[in-house]
């Protein structure tokens, strides 16, 4: 039999991401297209230039070409609109874009995918990808395309050179990832959104109660939903003999922000670390500690920033780097906690829970004030009231998703190993049942990903 | 690989038949809410299973009332006694022409009425046959025209219903329960009718509604009229009365009442009435008791006027 060659293979994938993309948001396709044209040929020329200040010439224009576009996308309106605003407050008398910007899908997936390789192409740190096929191929795989996981091309384009044949235990893990996936998703996000939705949408008339069950309920939706995408878009290029990075590992466990950064959306945290907090760390290496602060809030501040054009995303960032100021100032900022048994961190994992319930509140705000209007409601009589949360609706999915990722906490994801090792009749008889709770449970109502609107 | 996609499809199947064994032995009723693709209420919002068991049983109404919830909490059986007709309110929560006609001929099979009052909602006849299809399929024992329904709903709660009744009707029978005459609110009066405790409504003007005529709705109506004609049976539309700020959304309704006039005699009780919406309603569709009273003796007023209802039987034996 005549087999098919890896560029055959990535063509085929190739058209897929082309059409999934146009068919998402066609009035974008050429951009893209032409932005990953652009960064093929920059790829080479960084490669094959001699001249080192020529190299550097490319490079940097790389990287303006890059967060440029995603800056005119995303920010050029909110950072226009806030000039405006502080003008005005010192008597002037301009008005607001009225023309909104439409943001490309996935734009900001897609801009750090390309400037990450450029970033390796300049260091040295891969070899440049000579076949527009394979590197277009990179850019527009379908399945992490619109919301990531963010790919990086040295682990990614090596597999693309390789011819991919059917691997049952490939596609039978794909398979339960999906599945894991769809639960998240249709099940716990989805019934989740309706119930946090309604008490931010009213603030002022919701109790302290229900806004103290609400904060950590989004922080579970948010989990639900961007994890719930990620295993299905892992599970599905698992399936085509791709393995993407994985980009949650049990972040709602964590007995500290450290730790919870390396657990929660891994592939852009990672990609913070080595292109943001590295080289600024490295270049304030004689600052100490200091040097170390300041890298720290620059990366999360980068990291709120990367999420959207508002200030809560900023204060956000920022927060998160006063929460690594203990780990800093004490030196233990990459120190897992050595307690054996689980249940010796039990109380910083609810600790480290209910801290980041309440700091996502900045995420889901639509603004700072109603986020410092959500916190004040929090403290009051009504805290003692029965929260007004309809959450029967959704506890026994919402028990069996929690269970399950708490069991499998250390995994890739949760049915990675669940069941494997036992007779087919427990296994398929456990996966029958977690479908017939998706069937019983899931959402009816349309619901978007919010990880799309980033 | 063609291994694996045997393994695969064997495993579907197994799935398949670890649903349907885990919706069988699932209690009925679940829990209110625990699980929400399978929370329909035996009864449901309109006391459908002590409706459906009544209509079972012997008797002769010669008048049959057919449609939604405004037909059940709107034709009041204790008025048509009054004026000397036996009749039998099966009407149904979002009761649609769809629904009417399995219900239908289900009551043909045991009863020969002598006229059918079918009571369309402008706003019933598009193809949401969801909440319509839930009803009947939780409270009436599982055939195939209810299965069919199941199918056309093409939603996974209907689905989830569907298998639930029919896996315990299968291995015990179809259901056998004491539903509550009176739950505090609604009180079920035997020949169908609901009475709601509640006599007052502040309404509140919705926003406007194109009035959807789905020619699968117009289709059943259409075979509904050709079934009864074929037995000898009378089918009167009727427009039940709801509230002006209500009727007043509506878009569309010279080209439904023209669109009803075509299929069989129609009359429209909406607007006729010196009705007034916080005192004859309790909500925009459902008239109160007063109200109630007072639009069933003015349709049969005008039936008796245009000579349209047979001769009262319990007039005759009196």
């Amino acid at each position: 039999m005549e087999r098919v060659s890896a560029t055959a293979q990535n063509l085929v994938l190739l058209a897929g991401g082309l059409f999934f993309y146009g068919w998402a948001d066609l009035r974008f396709l050429a951009l893209l297209t032409l932005s990953a044209a652009t960064n093929y040929g920059l790829g080479l020329a960084i490669e094959d230039t001699k001249s080192e200040p020529r190299r550097r010439v490319w490079f940097w224009f790389g990287m303006v070409f890059n967060f440029g576009l995603l800056a005119y996308f995303k920010y050029f309106g909110f950072f226009y609109d806030s000039f405006v605003d502080l003008l005005n407050q010192f008597g002037g008398h301009s008005e607001h874009l009225s023309l909104k910007i439409a943001l490309p899908l996935g734009i900001s997936f897609f801009t750090f995918q390309v400037a990450g390789y450029l970033i390796d192409v300049f260091n040295g740190g891969i070899e440049v990808c000579r076949k527009p096929v394979h590197f277009f191929t990179y850019v527009f795989h379908f399945p992490k395309l619109l919301s990531g996981p963010v790919e990086r091309a040295q682990a990614f384009l090596p597999r693309l050179t390789l011819v991919r044949a059917f691997d049952r235990a490939l596609v039978t893990d794909g398979a339960r990832q999906i599945l894991w996936g769809i639960f998240a998703k249709a099940v716990i996000a989805d019934n989740l959104a309706p119930l946090v939705d309604r008490v931010h949408a009213d603030i002022p008339g919701s109790g302290g109660s229900t806004l103290l069950l609400a904060a950590p309920l989004y922080l579970i939706q948010l989990f639900a939903d961007f994890s719930g995408y990620s295993n299905m878009a892992i599970g599905t290029s698992k399936m085509l003999g791709i393995p993407l990075a994985i980009n949650f590992r049990g972040p709602l466990f964590v007995a500290n922000i450290s730790e919870f950064w390396r657990k929660w959306h891994i592939s852009l945290t990672s990609w913070m670390m080595d292109y943001v907090f590295t080289p600024i760390s490295f270049l304030l290496r004689d600052k100490g500690r200091v040097g170390m602060v300041i890298a720290i809030f620059i990366t999360f501040l980068a990291v709120g920033i990367w999420h959207g054009a508002n200030w809560t995303f900023m204060a956000f960032g920022l927060v998160q780097g006063v929460y690594f100021l203990p780990l800093v100032l004490s030196g233990k900022v990459n120190v897992t906690s050595r307690k054996d048994r689980w249940w010796q961190q039990v109380p910083a994992m609810l600790g480290m829970f209910v801290l980041m319930s309440l700091t996502f509140v900045l995420m889901r705000a639509t603004d700072l004030s109603a986020a410092w209007m959500y916190m004040q409601g929090i403290p009051n009589a009504s805290l003692f009231e029965t929260p007004d949360i309809d959450i029967w609706t959704i506890f026994i999915p919402l028990f069996v998703f929690v269970g399950m990722e708490w069991y499998t906490r250390g995994m890739d994801h949760a049915l990675q190993t669940w069941a494997t090792e036992r007779h087919w009749f427990f296994r398929w008889t456990s996966y029958g049942l977690l479908i017939t709770l998706i069937l019983l449970s899931m959402s009816t109502q349309e619901a978007g990903f919010i990880y799309f609107q980033f | 690989m063609l291994r694996f996609l045997l393994r695969l499809s064997a495993f579907f199947l197994f799935s398949s038949v670890v649903y349907v064994v885990v919706l069988t032995f699932l209690p009925r009723p679940m829990p209110y809410r625990v699980l929400r693709n399978l929370n329909v209420p035996l009864g449901g919002n309109g006391h459908n299973y002590t409706r459906l068991q009544e209509a079972d049983r012997p008797g002769d109404p010669e008048i049959l009332i057919l449609g939604s919830s405004s037909a059940y909490r709107g034709f009041d059986p204790r008025v048509f006694a009054a004026r000397g007709y036996r009749s039998f309110n099966l009407g149904s929560s979002s009761q649609t022409p769809i629904q009417s006609e399995v219900l239908l001929h289900r009551y043909l099979k045991t009863h020969t009425p002598r006229t059918v009052l079918m009571e369309v909602a402008p706003l019933g006849l598009d193809l949401s046959i969801l909440e319509g299809t839930l009803d009947l399929v939780t409270n009436a024992p599982v055939d195939v025209p209810t299965f069919e329904l199941v199918v056309d709903a093409g939603n996974i709660r209907a689905w989830n219903a569907g298998i639930h009744a029919l896996g315990k009707q299968l291995l015990w029978g179809p259901v056998r329960t004491t539903e509550m005459a009176d739950n505090g609110l609604d009180r079920y009066i035997p020949g169908g009718y609901v009475e709601r405790r509640m006599s007052h409504y502040s309404p509140v003007r919705g926003k406007d509604e194109p009035i959807v005529m789905a020619p699968e709705q117009l289709e059943a109506l259409e075979r509904i009229k050709a079934t009864l004609d074929g037995r000898g049976i009378q089918l009167i539309l009727v427009e039940a009365p709801v509230t002006k700020v209500h009727s007043s959304t509506y878009i569309g309704h010279d080209r439904y009442v023209a669109c009803m006039r075509a299929i069989a005699p129609f009359i429209n009780m909406n607007g006729v009435l010196p009705l007034d919406d916080s005192l004859h309603f309790y909500d925009p569709f459902h008239l109160n008791q007063t109200g109630v009273e007072m639009f069933d003796r003015a349709l049969l007023d005008t039936l008796d006027r245009t000579g349209q209802l047979p001769p009262p039987s319990l007039r005759n034996e009196n």
